[in-house]
């Protein structure tokens, strides 16, 4: 406490110093908020570690009872069987009660994100009963539960309400990836089928192993250089297309807008796999109708370079539309001066959209631009439907010409079970996409502005 | 920041602890159940409630009905499920307790649910029971190291389904055997032709209908436009090239079986054996000349072009003479058959049957009098593991193997059961397509039910895309799909 | 920004005028020929819900004997009646729940100074790239956990989680455009966020929110495999899984059927569009920033 004002950082976790009444909350929360005569706050406080404390109590076999024979930590509470099942991914195998491995790795992760966010409120419990019991010591004034969290809501606005959505993120989204992530360091695989086998932890063993493989160096530079083009191609056909019909269509030569519009979204309505499937036979070199009619023997999809050709085009008709719609929507968001004096002066028109609407437009939609290019680098649907990866390609291993990454893994797992090898190759390849993304994203405009 | 380099830490730490010791906890399923020796039943558990997986509503609907007319107080609820996702369903219903307590799946995924430990392991009484009423080549893949694990329900082949209409218009095919028939129908069901020579004299017709000179019945109503060529392509013979299971035929010419003579060894992968390379060869024969073309059928169609749709489509329409494949594709030729009949459509009548228009038989023989040997699937039932009540869980699996249950099977579901005596499910004897069916089907074996049995589909049908597509001779395809298989075998940590 | 000084129109040379017809002429080609491309296929797909037999492969556009009968037996033969009102519910709270939820965030994101903002929806956004079909397990066994399996309210849920990052990012992007004179104006009259929130900035971000809320419609009319996995009861069985049962499995080939049935699902969207398009299109933003 030499520097007063430099915080050391304990400091910015409790606050100023440890009062008697953030003792109090340390070891049970809300009583140093009680002490502090703040009931409301204290009962929520003290509502959500009891809520732990029950779920742990409850769960355990002081209250379910026992299997006979069982071992002992079937009987831990929820948070405690977690973390063990987490670390040992089970011991008991055959019978019909037993460990199944990777239920208990994801339960194990739910405890430990369930545990963080106990650590949070902690440490916040902690910090706000030293805060306002200093608080009260200085001026005396004892500040009510009500108007604490009429405060909390103007200047915490931004957090409270945003917490019901992080939370939704972190369970729905952050555990089924932590989880994918995990596998890559597990023997899950052909030869360990839970829920009859367990699986275990092996360290960094999967990653030497793919390390080692020549074959799969060859065949994931070449799917993984066609799928970063792919990506970047079916992005950018559909964007300019998107823009290109939402500015012809919204130009004051064109009637019936309405309809226009409801035609070109058509593709887009259409559920895509009907319109894949569709347009499988649609492409067929041999029987397909489109060959017949255009009177031609083109290799739409049995060619390797024509494949990749024909996939970008079926992706920009079934893309088109939604980026049609979303310029539209965006494109209304502009000062209406600045875009009629675009469009109504014909002879300048498109240089005023290219040097005023476009840059705009384009430093608006980057972000969502770097998002649709990682959807569609893992773009699974359309290249599994409508060609399954074909044509052939000899010098991969479990891939064809024109599978991209996400089908090249889902073949691993699919016929051959290499769930560990797969979870490696999502983790190397979410480098890369992961990679590329946040540098664009960190030099972007939409980001830097944000300061 | 610290928080997340704490969570690392602990794990990294994890991470590097592995191999701990593991216990076994037996709870034997056996001792739950109670067998009833008058009623020949086992004893309902009080309150029981039943649930099954298959992937037809109707026939779902009629067993729920039969069920319900034989055992009123059990209620048999059902969902659809496809028989090839439920090995997957079941892994993450199974435990959670929300599976269904009796499932179909093709044989093919008892290997797999098995080693989960989904699978139920049948009693010996049962076992015998099932053996004494299923056929013997339907029980064999239920079997692991003596254990019975499913019970069959309805056995499946390939075999020659060609459309007698257009067969009986084309005049009879070169042979060196003594043809006796007047066309081609006759030709080919009095197997007067090897299986060589009807390739080699459709390829001379160029496969199509205009290459044989002769005027094709109905020739208008199987086309929307006669005059375009596109859509009179590849017309008499078709069946999906780039697949395994269709291929696997032409590989046995000369006595190979994919692992080994009982399918199942592990080590007699073989693809690399000269029988094979005869088989090859003497299949794709003198008339394959074209390897510029990459064609099986000179001329005609890519093999990818073929895909599993194809050939089934273009033989319910009538726009194909020959196909190679199994007993679904009736299904669509009977809806069809109603609407043709409205329409008149091929000159078909109320009273038109099925098998007046379309047949089934064995595949022909190679030109050394051997029959082709197809792979054959078992559908079966497996009980669920978890099952809450495996009492009356017991008596529906049972009941799926009864009888009155198997004549649905045929009469619904349109597949052939599997069970000893055919006399028991009326109509099956007197079927000519079920029975053409059945006459490969004596030279079919099981797919293998070994793990390896999951590996051997690629490198199967990459010896023929290895000659078609990347032009490679007969040998190198062999070495080059035995050298695929073993990357698979390495990769899926089959060494350790 | 500049503004370019508008021209009078009235006065138009001949060169001028051959320019403008050429124009117009040029346009009206140019959605022609996108008409074209875009409605050849989706006659396809119409037409091959109208084919006899069950199969696409020899399905054509326009069928010589074009049959209702797909459409007659997927409502005699199946629930269709109830996936599609299933998957209408579904669709609807997903809707509303999105439309709330990421409203919200958006405005917080694009307008309010927080610690972490920055990083916080990044790292979401990023890690969501991850690759994977094994997450479906830990969805299962989450949902499983918290007693939602078999429940409508996991889709939704699912649906509208998943979507948050990238829909937060969209509507941040469309705030940049409304000045941030507006929310000041409204803090200096001593609005509260939340006041400035609703009474200011919701209206103005109505096109955007109509463009959300059509998206987060869709999704569940397309999504077969979530449902599969964690809804197992017949009852509450959406669209895209009792479609999907008509064409898996080898027995299952009623391929025409699923043509109709997606036929079918077009509609509502393709409704809800023309609908939404004047919010859409002409949305209040433009009258806002005139001011």
């Amino acid at each position: 406490m030499s520097n007063k004002k430099k915080k050391k950082w304990w400091q910015k976790l409790i606050g100023e110093k440890m009062t008697n009444s953030g003792w109090l909350s340390f070891f049970i929360f809300g009583l140093g908020q009680l002490k502090n005569k703040q009931k409301g706050k204290a009962l929520i406080l003290f509502a959500f570690q009891f809520a732990y404390v029950f779920i742990e109590v409850i769960t355990s076999k002081l209250v379910k009872g026992v299997i006979p024979n069982q071992p002992e930590y079937w009987g831990y509470g929820f948070f405690r069987k977690g973390i063990h099942g987490f670390i040992t991914l089970g011991e008991t195998t055959g019978g019909r009660f037993r460990d199944n491995s990777p239920v208990m790795m994801i339960e194990g992760i739910m405890v430990f994100v369930l545990i963080l966010i106990y650590i949070v409120i902690w440490k916040m419990n902690i910090k706000d009963a030293n805060d306002t019991n200093l608080s009260i010591q200085r001026t005396g004034i004892v500040q009510s539960s009500k108007a604490f969290f009429a405060e909390r809501f103007e200047t915490g606005f931004a957090y409270i309400v945003s917490t019901p959505a992080l939370l939704l993120l972190l369970f729905v989204s952050i555990v089924p990836i932590l989880f994918a992530f995990l596998i890559a360091f597990t023997n899950y695989d052909a030869y360990h089928n839970p829920p009859s086998d367990l699986i275990d932890w092996v360290g960094f063993a999967n990653f030497f192993k793919v390390i080692k493989l020549a074959g799969w160096r060859t065949t994931f530079a070449g799917v993984a250089s066609w799928t970063v083009i792919w990506a970047i191609l079916s992005t950018m056909t559909t964007f300019f297309g998107g823009l290109l019909l939402a500015v012809v269509i919204n130009s004051k030569r064109v009637v019936l807008k309405k309809m226009w519009r409801t035609i070109m979204i058509l593709p887009w309505a259409i559920p895509g796999m009907i319109s894949l499937l569709v347009f499988r036979n649609f492409f067929n070199q041999t029987y397909g109708p489109l060959n017949a009619m255009l009177g031609m023997d083109i290799p739409w999809l049995n060619d390797p370079i024509m494949v990749k050709v024909t996939l970008v085009i079926i992706n920009f008709w079934l893309g088109v539309p939604y980026f049609m719609m979303l310029m539209t929507g965006i494109l209304t968001s502009f000062d209406k001066t600045l875009y009629e004096a675009a469009t109504v002066d014909g002879a300048n028109s498109r240089q005023t959209f290219w040097s005023i609407t476009f840059p705009i437009l384009s430093a608006q939609v980057f972000p969502l631009l770097i998002m649709s290019f990682a959807g569609n680098f893992n773009n699974f649907g359309i290249v599994f439907f409508l060609t399954g990866g074909g044509p052939r390609n000899l010098a991969y291993e479990y891939a064809g010409h024109s599978d991209i990454l996400i089908t090249w893994i889902y073949n691993m797992t699919k016929d051959f079970k290499m769930y560990n090898m797969a979870s490696v190759m999502s983790i190397i390849i979410f480098l890369i996409i992961g990679g590329i993304s946040t540098w664009n994203f960190l030099r972007s405009d939409a980001f830097k502005e944000d300061n | 920041m610290k928080k997340v380099v704490i969570l690392l830490l602990v794990l990294s730490m994890v991470l590097s602890m592995s191999g701990c010791k593991k216990e076994q906890v037996t709870a034997k399923f056996a001792d739950d159940l109670k067998w009833d020796e008058t009623k020949q039943e086992y004893v309902f558990e009080k309150k029981a409630e039943l649930k099954f997986w298959a992937d037809n509503d109707e026939y779902a609907a009629k067993i729920i009905e039969l069920w319900d007319a034989k055992y009123p107080d059990v209620t048999l609820s059902y969902e659809n499920v496809g028989s090839v996702d439920t090995a997957e369903k079941l892994k993450l219903d199974g435990p959670a307790g929300l599976g269904a307590d009796v499932f179909y799946i093709p044989h093919n995924s008892i290997v797999d649910m098995r080693e989960s430990g989904l699978l139920f392991q049948l009693p010996e009484s049962d076992e015998a029971y099932i053996k004494e009423i299923m056929q013997d080549s339907a029980t064999a893949v239920t079997m692991f190291e003596d254990n019975m694990y499913a019970v069959p329900s309805s056995v499946e082949n390939i075999a020659l389904v060609y459309n007698k209409q257009i067969l009986a218009a084309l005049p009879t095919l070169p042979s060196v055997l003594t043809v006796t028939g007047a066309n081609l129908l006759e030709q080919i069901e009095n197997e007067e032709i090897y299986l060589e020579e009807l390739y080699e004299g459709v390829a001379n017709w160029g496969n199509n209908f205009a290459g044989t000179g002769v005027e094709i019945p109905f020739l208008s109503d199987r086309f929307e436009d006669v005059d375009t060529t596109a859509e009179d392509i590849h017309t008499i013979f078709a069946y999906q090239l780039y697949d395994a299971y269709h291929n696997y035929p032409f590989l046995t010419r000369n006595g190979y079986r994919v692992f080994g003579e009982d399918n199942n060894d592990p080590t007699q992968f073989n693809i690399t054996s000269k029988e094979v390379t005869e088989s090859i060869k003497s299949v794709i024969g003198d008339w394959y000349g074209n390897v510029d073309g990459s064609k099986l059928f000179p001329g005609l169609a890519t093999i990818q072009d073929i895909a599993w749709d194809q050939g089934p489509a273009r033989l319910q329409k009538g726009q194909l003479a020959i196909t190679i494949s199994g007993p679904w594709v009736m299904g669509d030729i009977k809806t069809n058959l109603t609407t043709w009949a409205e329409t008149g459509k091929f000159g078909v009548t109320a009273d038109t049957k099925v098998s007046d228009l379309y047949g089934a038989t064995k595949l022909p023989r190679f030109n050394n009098d051997v029959q082709p040997t197809t792979f054959s699937g078992v559908q079966v039932t497996g009980m669920n593991v978890y099952t809450d009540y495996p009492n009356a869980t017991m008596n529906l699996m049972r009941f799926l193997a009864s009888d009155e249950v198997m004549k649905e099977v045929y009469s619904t579901l349109g597949k052939i059961p599997s069970i000893k005596n055919s006399d028991n499910v009326p109509g099956l004897n007197e079927d000519e397509i079920a029975r053409g069916f059945l006459s490969q089907a004596a030279f079919s074996h099981a797919m293998p039910v070994i793990q390896e049995g999951n590996y051997m589909w690629d490198p199967l049908r990459d010896v023929w895309t290895n000659i078609f597509d990347a032009k490679m001779s007969v040998e190198d395809a062999q070495t080059r799909s035995l050298d695929d298989y073993n990357k698979i075998l390495q990769n899926s940590g089959a060494e350790q | 920004m500049n503004k370019i000084p508008k021209k009078n129109k009235k006065k138009l040379s001949p060169i001028d005028r051959v320019k403008d017809i050429f124009a117009y002429f040029s346009t009206y080609l140019l959605l022609l020929i996108l008409t074209v491309a875009i409605l050849y296929p989706v006659m396809w797909i119409l037409g091959s819900a109208f084919n006899e037999g069950t199969s696409l492969a020899s399905a054509s556009a326009i069928p010589k004997n074009p049959t209702l009968n797909n459409f007659v037996k997927l409502f005699k033969e199946t629930d269709y009646e109830k996936w599609y009102l299933n998957t209408l519910t579904i669709a609807i709270a997903n809707m509303v729940v999105s439309v709330l939820i990421v409203g919200t965030m958006g405005y917080v994101f694009a307008r309010l100074k927080f610690a972490g903002k920055r990083v916080g929806l990044l790292v979401i956004l990023i890690l969501q790239m991850f690759p994977s079909f094994m997450g479906m397990i830990a969805i299962y066994v989450l949902f499983l956990n918290f007693g939602l399996l078999n429940q409508p309210l996991a889709l939704v849920i699912i649906y509208s989680a998943g979507q948050i990052p990238y829909n937060t990012w969209l509507i941040k992007g469309y705030l940049k455009n409304v000045p941030i004179s507006l929310d000041e104006a409204a803090q200096i009259d001593g609005a509260t966020k939340l006041q400035t929130y609703t009474k200011v900035i919701l209206p103005v971000m109505f096109p955007i929110l109509t463009f959300v809320a059509v998206t987060q419609f869709m999704a569940p009319w397309f999504d077969y495999i979530l449902p599969s996995f964690l809804i197992t009861s017949t009852e509450k069985k959406t669209l895209a899984v009792g479609l999907y049962e008509l064409i898996n499995g080898q027995a299952n080939t009623n391929f025409t059927m699923f043509a109709a049935g997606s036929v079918l699902v077009a509609v509502p969207v393709a409704i809800l569009y023309l609908f939404l398009q004047k919010y859409l299109i002409e949305g209040l933003s433009a009258g806002a920033n005139k001011g």
